[in-house]
């Protein structure tokens, strides 16, 4: 009998519950799955860590072109700046090129030198950003949504230039620009497929351009200009409309004013909101499409 | 007509103003039509939206909806947020006529 007990303590004293175990388990599971929300969601300490290190690259790239300004101040020598001299549009400046930003009515010219991705920067290697410098002030400012204009690309006015699509000058460069993308058929074609030289050519088919993000203030109004050959004579020219996207739905949002633009079935530029929205598949307009050119 | 004169090149400037839904069309730089759009097709709320892309050379349309597509080759094209003043429209359209040629 009194071993019979000394057992009973003991059992008591060394083992636990299944309801401890259980209990002990839920709370290291969450316990697991907090840490895990920290290390490795959005905010999570992993992409902290990859900001950390970019903004750590940002700023190596930012004080490497510090020193080149630096130099270029000692040196006087035109020899040590980095990148391409800008110039202001003037009559003075008949080879002018100037950076515009996007969005905000301000550009770089006299005094600036652009500095493109990729451009080698002593000391540091090539530049993962696009800058702008002014040699005389100091100031280096980091790009982001802008465009490039010059005096070869047949542009005179660059005020509130917010655009300025070039096929001529494209031909070094990897893309349209940013936002821009030349679709046929159901995806972005690649620059071989349309550009053809100095001009981009659209199929009658199932190319289109598409322009994302371009500012428009709804205080005052805008212009588009667009020049061209056409390839079929007697079909119309679409010249600017105004889709929304949803996958591989397209929602109406171009009710067109054709009587104002449309000018002997040649040219028509739609905008506008459709009162009645309707929905139809890509499929299905595609083959009405191929349809109606057959006929 | 103007444009049934055999000649394939283009160049059309469009000026929309927000204002007065006045838009004008020109043709090199001839002012070719100006009409004042029903507020119903010329909606602000949509044209100003940056979510909602522009597309060139082609439109969905019609009663029954198609697509339609330009046959064209496209030499340049641009858009400025402010109307361009009919002088304007004539030093771009100077500065750039010569690009056709290439």
């Amino acid at each position: 009998m009194k071993k019979v007990v000394k057992n009973n303590i003991l059992n008591k004293e060394c083992g636990i519950t299944l309801v401890a175990l259980v209990v002990t388990i839920i709370i290291l599971l969450i316990l697991a799955g907090v840490t895990l929300n920290i290390a490795l969601s959005e905010n999570g300490i992993f992409e902290k860590a990859k900001e950390a290190v970019e903004k750590y690259k940002d700023s190596s790239e930012t004080e490497a072109l510090g020193m080149s300004v630096m130099k270029y101040t000692i040196s006087r020598d035109e020899k040590d700046k980095i990148g391409e001299i800008l110039k202001d549009n003037s009559v003075d400046n008949p080879d002018w090129t100037v950076i515009k930003l996007k969005n905000e009515n301000k550009q770089y010219g006299t005094n600036y030198t652009y500095v493109k991705e990729g451009t080698e920067i002593e000391g540091y290697g090539k530049a993962k950003h696009n800058w702008v410098i002014n040699y005389e002030t100091g100031e280096i400012i980091q790009l982001d949504d802008y465009i490039k204009v010059s005096s070869g690309e047949g542009v005179a006015v660059t005020d509130n230039l917010e655009l300025n699509i070039n096929p001529k000058s494209m031909s070094n460069l990897d893309a349209l620009g940013s936002g821009i993308t030349f679709i046929s058929g159901s995806g972005e074609a690649s620059k071989e497929e349309y550009l053809k030289g100095s001009y981009i050519e659209f199929d009658g088919v199932d190319d289109y351009l598409k322009i994302d993000n371009v500012h428009i203030d709804d205080n005052g109004g805008f212009t588009f200009e667009i020049f061209g050959k056409r390839i079929e004579k007697n079909k119309e020219i679409i010249l600017l409309s105004k889709t929304k996207f949803e996958g591989k739905q397209i929602e109406l949002q171009n009710t067109n004013f054709r009587n104002a633009i449309n000018l002997n079935n040649f040219y028509s530029c739609c905008m506008g909101n459709h009162k009645a929205r309707r929905f139809i598949s890509k499929t299905k307009r595609d083959s009405r499409t191929l349809d109606r050119l057959q006929n | 007509m103007l444009f049934n004169d055999g000649n394939d090149d283009f160049y059309i400037t469009v000026t929309i103003n927000l204002g007065t839904n006045m838009i004008n069309v020109y043709y090199s730089t001839e002012l070719i039509g100006e009409n004042q759009c029903n507020k119903d097709y010329l909606d602000k709320k949509t044209i100003c939206d940056k979510n909602i892309p522009f597309t060139i050379g082609m439109y969905v349309g019609g009663t029954d909806p198609i697509t339609w597509y330009s046959s064209l080759k496209l030499y340049g094209c641009r858009f400025y947020d402010k109307i361009l003043s009919d002088n304007e429209i004539k030093l771009n359209y100077n500065a750039s006529k010569d690009l056709l040629n290439n």
